[in-house]
């Protein structure tokens, strides 16, 4: 049902678009009164001498000019009621000359999609919250393990790798096995835990996710330097931001579980 | 600057500036950690010592940005968009810190940091500035124009890194926004000790990203075409480059003219008169700008209408005016200004005065070319050849591929690919969510903007391959930037209590209280303030300054019209509100001594209406205006920072059209001055607002201290919008902006801009449209829906295609061999096409900035 929804959501948003399109590209056929302009007459790119509104682009087929051919009604053309009516004259396939122009001024009177436009929004607002509705259920994809348990995975393998580490005799070899192990739990148990955001909003709102990320976040940051600095063969910053980020992925447990 | 270990916290003081955390509490239940070792760390060396924020890092940094800044600021103005700094600076740093054996990871972060403030302001001000040359406007060092400018853009940079940096936590620690390009410099940050088979992959990125980028950049390094006299057509160097689509008949004609001038060291009569002609209108319209002598006026103008005549009756047949003028000099023996010697003939041959360039390789040298099919009666067919030109169309240009056209789908269609490593790695990075994006190009330019043509709604005479840019214009531009607003309102909304968390945690951050440990790692909001507060008085004093100058270029009364330029020291007249300047005393009186319906007209003709804050004091409207500006710059830099995390694009200008718009509805239409004064000063805040946000992910990710990276990048900012103005001063004193050679593309768009608000034919209800629509489309499960979707239609849709193909590349990568596979593999090659795009960039633009 999601999926119908999000598919309808951009129809309606396609649609929508398509009417909006005819706000400022109208129909010759209207009446010429409705072209008239309450700007001043002869204001640069908008109105003409009577007072109707100009084309702001070209309009009509192409007709031979000086040197190359060139549109039969320029830009800046005065759309007034002859000017109009031999736009609207109606061709042998029984279709106008002009169907629509381009004007530089929008009213309601002249968007003849107006109605379209209004559909497609009600409906796109109708679908939106039928999707809002619909989501937030929050269920763990298949094939992925629960937030709670990778970060419980997470904390339990730094536990372990503090331990291991600190009880290895070489530095090239702590630095290593921090570099392996830490790698290894960026990819796996964190990156895991980050992908279940919608688990954590669906079952404790944004406000809460956000706590707990916030912990999170640092925690994560001080493992991030622990890889670089051993990248770096710096083994004292390494170990230090081990050390430090275990306290907050504790807490990050801490508020996931308050 | 140096850490040095006696200087730093203790580890257990050192954390993350999150809230408060009470370090004794229980393990929460349901978890059992092993038991630390209590005497595991005592054998460990202590914590410190560890390169970050580095003297060397700094000066490297700064030196870094200031080339990129100088070569992408000009070679933006020449072809009409920017790069991201932040992977060449990455490499850039990575290198020269190895050759002097230094530079840890996170040091190099710092060096990235540093060179990517310092160069990203570029896009900021050659956006912006450019378009008051356009206007008529002169830049010079002499004029306070040019200073109010650069305190605005200096001021903007400021704003919008001290705007951005609590938004960090909501960004990057809650919503984990991607920041693909930020990503792939992390991965290069990494590399050394990723393993060597994951730094093959990235350098096999790079090669194959360099080796497809380079025939799309080299194009841009172009000599003067070889031209002998007499030589047949056939096989020419410029009928080759006819060929190959680079140049038109009649410009390797004009080519040829100008090559039998030099050998014949003469040019036809009529075009030396022509070019004498214009040389002594420059003259004489000089004069008129500084002249009070009424006698003496008279006698110019007599003279002007000679000039003017000889002018029309000498046409220029195809030949600009700076090459006319030219070989007048060169006839008369004239030496130009700042030169003692009269030109040679020689000095023509140069692409400025019309001579064709031959770029020295590029894709288009293939002459690949769609199939040539005919109709019945033997012609070529109108769909594969849309420039009339007799011959197929290219099919691969240097920097597309028309792959519609190619299996025949109609050009309207627009299914044209760019030729960028750098899209296709940041749509590789982005994964999924980056779908969004080239669904909403597909539904823009495959199905809109083809629909609306083919039901006769839009213009017969648009050329259907010219389709997806007219209506881009048109309608994709006003639409988009509407839904982008939109969206990102709605998407502050729905974020609101993600970012009252991070506010709440940034400021405890530093507070300390019971068994409550916090350690500053995160700028604390009291200085942000302080320092913000600095950027507000600044952008007031600019504004104040700037709207209190004479808001037109040229006199409006002093003939010719529009081409005497106003004299600063004559004191201007206040025109519903905004003060018009003159040529001189004379031209002021004659002004005021006007009827009301003359003055009027010239009101009318110089765009000037009145703004909604004209009833108001000068420092009450100037503060308000800096005010807004300030909000704005918020507002936009969110959005900006948002389109960058969720996909990598920032549509600058965009939001820039959008100021001037405000500007010039606050403070009435003629102030383009103070209306450009902001649009720079955002332009600078949002392109650095997104450059932080990028550089402090990959500082997350690398483990830096985001406080350093903060303070540092608030400490040079500075720096980067006074380089590009400089250079922008340069370039206009010694080239035509807005020229063939430097158009200054997305300037010119602006002055459009500038031009539609001051017509008052704007499309804003299309505007409102498209804020509507992106508004209800972040309604559903994704509250970004609209900002990707109106970054879709906003931008070109060939870009959108090949980042697009990243993101389905990801896709299928993930589906077949797994997350974890795209992240360890894939990203690093990814990262390696980015860096393979960026550097040769980076490496052509320097070129072209020496070929000038």
């Amino acid at each position: 049902m999601k999926t119908i929804l999000g598919a309808l959501i951009w129809i309606f948003v396609g649609i929508g678009a398509i009417s909006a399109v005819t706000a400022y590209f109208v129909p010759t056929t209207l009446e010429a009164e409705l072209f008239k302009s309450s700007t001043e007459p002869n204001t640069p790119g908008k109105t003409g001498p009577g007072g109707y509104l100009v084309l702001s682009s070209p309009a009509g087929p192409d007709v031979p000019g000086e040197g190359a051919s060139a549109p039969k009604w320029p830009a800046g053309t005065e759309l007034t009621g002859d000017v109009l009516a031999a736009m609207s004259e109606t061709q042998p396939n029984g279709e106008p000359l002009v169907k629509r122009v381009h004007v530089p001024e929008f009213t309601f009177a002249r968007w003849s999609h107006k109605w379209w436009f209004a559909g497609s929004i009600v409906l796109l607002t109708l679908c939106g919250l039928g999707q809002r509705a619909l989501g937030g259920k929050g269920e763990v994809k298949k094939g992925q393990a629960h937030p709670n348990e990778s970060l419980a995975a997470a904390i339990a393998e730094l536990h372990a790798l503090r331990n291991s580490v600190a009880a290895m005799l070489s530095d090239e070899d702590r630095l290593d096995a921090i570099i392996d192990r830490v790698g290894d739990l960026q990819q796996g148990h964190l990156a895991n835990f980050a992908e279940g955001r919608d688990v954590i909003i669906a079952k404790h709102g944004l406000g809460h996710y956000a706590q707990v990320m916030d912990a999170f976040a640092g925690a994560e940051r001080k493992i991030n330097r622990a890889w670089s600095a051993a990248a770096d063969r710096v083994l004292g910053e390494s170990f230090a931001s081990l050390e430090e980020g275990i306290p907050l992925l504790e807490e990050a447990q801490r508020r996931l579980h308050g | 600057m140096t850490d040095h270990p006696s200087d730093r916290p203790q580890p257990e003081r050192r954390e993350g500036g999150v809230d408060p955390i009470d370090l004794s509490a229980a393990p929460p239940p349901g978890t059992l950690p092993p038991e630390p070792d209590e005497h595991a760390s005592a054998s460990m060396p202590a914590g410190g010592g560890y390169r970050e924020v580095t003297l060397l890092a700094i000066v490297v940094g700064v030196l870094i940005g200031i080339v990129m800044n100088a070569s992408i600021t000009y070679a933006g103005l020449k072809i009409g968009f920017t790069i991201g700094g932040s992977a060449i600076a990455a490499v850039l740093g990575f290198g020269i810190l190895k050759i002097l054996r230094k530079g840890t990871v996170v040091e190099t972060n710092i060096v990235q940091t540093v060179a990517s403030a310092v160069n990203t302001s570029n896009s900021g001000v050659i956006f912006t500035v450019p378009v008051l040359i356009l206007l008529g406007f002169t830049l010079s060092a002499s004029d306070a124009n040019f200073w109010l400018l650069t305190l605005a853009a200096i001021a903007g940079a400021i704003l919008g890194t001290v705007f951005i940096i609590p938004l960090r936590k909501q960004m990057i620690d809650i919503d984990r926004l991607r920041f693909p390009s930020a990503v792939g410099v992390s991965t290069i940050l990494k590399s050394p000790g990723a393993g060597i088979q994951k730094f093959l992959v990235l350098v096999a990125g790079i090669a194959i990203g360099a080796a497809v980028y380079l025939p799309a950049a080299l194009p841009a390094i172009k000599n003067p075409v070889a031209v002998e006299v007499g030589e047949s057509n056939e096989g020419s160097a410029l009928a080759v480059l006819i060929d190959q689509g680079r140049i038109t008949e009649a410009h390797a004609e004009r080519t040829r003219e100008m090559a039998v001038w030099i050998q014949d060291q003469s040019a036809p009569e009529g075009l030396v008169a022509r070019g004498e002609a214009l040389a002594n209108r420059s003259a004489v319209v000089r004069e008129l700008s500084t002249l009070t002598d009424e006698t003496r006026r008279a006698e110019l103008l007599a003279r002007l209408a000679a000039i003017d005549e000889t002018i029309e009756a000498n046409p220029s047949e195809g030949h600009s005016d700076a090459l006319l003028k030219k070989v007048y000099q060169i006839t008369a023996g004239i030496a130009p200004e700042a030169a003692t010697t009269p030109p040679e003939w020689e000095s023509i041959r140069d692409p400025k005065y019309g001579w064709a360039n031959d770029p020295i390789i590029g894709y288009q040298d293939l002459n690949v070319r769609l199939p040539a099919n005919y109709d019945k009666d033997g012609n070529l067919q109108a769909a594969v050849d849309h420039d009339s030109d007799g011959r197929p169309d290219l099919a691969v240009t240097d920097n597309s591929v028309d792959v519609g056209r190619i299996f025949g789908i109609p050009g309207q269609f627009a299914l044209v690919f760019a030729i960028t490593p750098l899209s296709l790695g940041a749509g590789y990075i982005t994964g999924r969510p980056g779908l969004m994006v080239l669904v909403g190009g597909i539904l823009a330019y495959v199905i809109v903007n083809p629909v609306s043509y083919n039901l006769g709604w839009l213009p017969a005479n648009v050329d259907p391959g010219n389709l997806a840019n007219w209506a881009r214009t048109v309608i994709g531009k006003p639409l988009g930037i509407g839904m982008l607003l939109g969206g990102a309102m709605m998407g502050v909304v729905a974020a609101l209590p993600a970012i009252l968390a991070a506010f709440k945690s940034i400021a405890s951050s530093g507070a300390s209280a019971g068994g409550k440990v916090t350690v500053r790692d995160e700028m604390g909001l009291a200085p942000l303030i302080l320092v913000g507060i600095g950027g507000i008085a600044m952008l007031f004093l600019a504004a104040f300054m700037m709207t209190d100058r004479p808001i037109n270029s040229f006199c409006p009364v002093t003939q010719p019209y529009r081409e005497v330029e106003v004299n600063p020291e004559v004191e201007p007249v206040e025109v519903l509100g905004q003060k018009m300047g003159f040529a001189s005393e004379a031209a002021r009186e004659t002004f005021l001594e006007w009827p009301e319906a003359r003055r009027a007209e010239v009101i009318a003709d110089f765009g000037i209406k009145r703004g909604w804050l004209e009833s108001l004091p000068h420092w009450a409207s100037s503060a308000i205006i800096a005010l807004v500006g300030a909000i704005w710059i918020w507002f936009a830099g969110i959005i900006i920072a948002q389109c960058t995390g969720m996909t990598d694009w920032s549509p600058i200008s965009g939001l820039a059209l959008v100021t001037v718009v405000l500007v010039m509805l606050l403070a009435g239409t003629g102030q383009v001055l103070a209306s450009v004064l902001l649009g720079v000063a955002l332009c600078t805040a949002i392109t650095l607002a997104a450059d932080m946000m990028g550089d402090l992910k990959t500082g997350y990710l690398v483990g830096s201290k985001p406080v350093l990276q903060q303070r540092i990048e608030i400490c040079v900012v500075g720096l980067g919008p006074a380089i590009s103005m400089l250079t922008v001063l340069l370039i206009a004193q010694t080239n035509e902006l807005g020229g063939v050679e430097v158009p200054a593309a997305q300037a010119d768009a602006l002055r459009s801009v500038i031009l539609g608000v001051q017509g008052g034919d704007l499309p804003y209800a299309l505007y409102g449209m498209g804020a509507l629509m992106g508004v209800l489309l972040g309604i559903g499960g994704f509250a970004g829906l609209g900002v990707l979707v109106g970054l879709s239609v906003y931008l070109p849709f060939i870009y959108i295609a090949t980042y697009g193909i990243g993101c389905v590349l990801n896709m299928l990568t993930t589906m077949s061999k797994g997350r974890r596979f795209t992240e360890e593999w894939g990203v690093p090659l990814a990262a390696g096409l980015i860096v393979g795009e960026a550097v040769p960039a980076l490496i052509v633009n320097i070129v072209v900035l020496g070929q000038g």
